[in-house]
């Protein structure tokens, strides 16, 4: 269950990364870019967190504090990922 | 292109409903192009009205491309002065990226799909290309739209 959940959440980090850096050549300067930057920096270090987080408890018994803090890393992937389509949306919205 | 605007002589004669409107309109140095754009003129009308306020010495040309204060009917396109103004600008701030917003601004029809369509760049690049540039784009709009 908390594997699962964890490699979910960095397989999503994962792809944010790859979103986050295409859309930074959508949007090189500006606040947009500068912000994104900034975005893309944290997105990096947090998909290397959950990396560390899935390698150091890969092998640990399951309990409740393991599968909240794995609930807890999964829902921040996707708020990064909601993040990143509201980005989309808006340089979709300034290219139409 | 022309630009007018109020000579010192006071309004002392009857005027026509379409006189009366270009004559306010011109209370502000104010250009043909935006003349024929604000009144929804034919520009043979706007042409002889012009002639007119002139004649009456109600307006005078302040400057100008043309040496008399006529508008080229057969001109096919009144927006070229503006499209090129805006163009320049843009290549101003954005150097040889400018060349792919030049078919868009050709593209344009009339003078208030322009300056929507130019506010709209100023955003967008203020959003994802450059705040300097799109400040100092927004400024040269400015002057050239008002």
């Amino acid at each position: 269950m908390v594997q699962v959940l964890l490699a979910i959440g960095v397989l999503l980090m994962l792809y944010n990364t790859y979103v986050g850096f295409g859309l930074k050549g959508k949007a090189p300067g500006g606040i947009i870019g500068e912000r994104l930057s900034q975005l893309n920096i944290f997105i990096a270090l947090f998909t290397l967190g959950y990396l560390v987080v899935g390698v150091l408890t890969w092998s640990y018994p399951p309990d409740t504090v393991l599968v909240i803090l794995s609930l807890i890393l999964l829902l921040g992937a996707i708020f990064v990922f909601l993040v990143l389509r509201l980005v989309q949306a808006v340089l979709a919205a300034l290219e139409g | 292109m022309q630009i007018y605007r109020h000579t010192s002589k006071a309004l002392n004669i009857l005027l026509s409903r379409e006189e009366r409107l270009v004559y306010a309109l011109c209370r502000e140095e104010i250009s043909d192009v935006l003349l024929a754009e604000r009144t929804h003129l034919p520009l043979d009308v706007l042409k002889g009205i012009l002639a007119s306020l002139l004649e009456y010495g109600l307006i005078e040309t302040v400057a100008g491309t043309q040496s008399t204060p006529s508008i080229k009917p057969e001109e096919s396109d009144p927006l070229a002065p503006f499209k090129a103004q805006l163009f320049a600008a843009l290549e101003a701030e954005l150097g040889t990226k400018a060349e792919k917003y030049r078919s868009e601004i050709e593209q344009k029809q009339s003078l208030a799909e322009l300056e929507e369509w130019s506010h709209k760049l100023v955003l967008k690049l203020r959003l994802t290309i450059s705040q300097k540039a799109a400040d100092a784009l927004e400024t040269r709009i400015k002057t050239l739209f008002t």
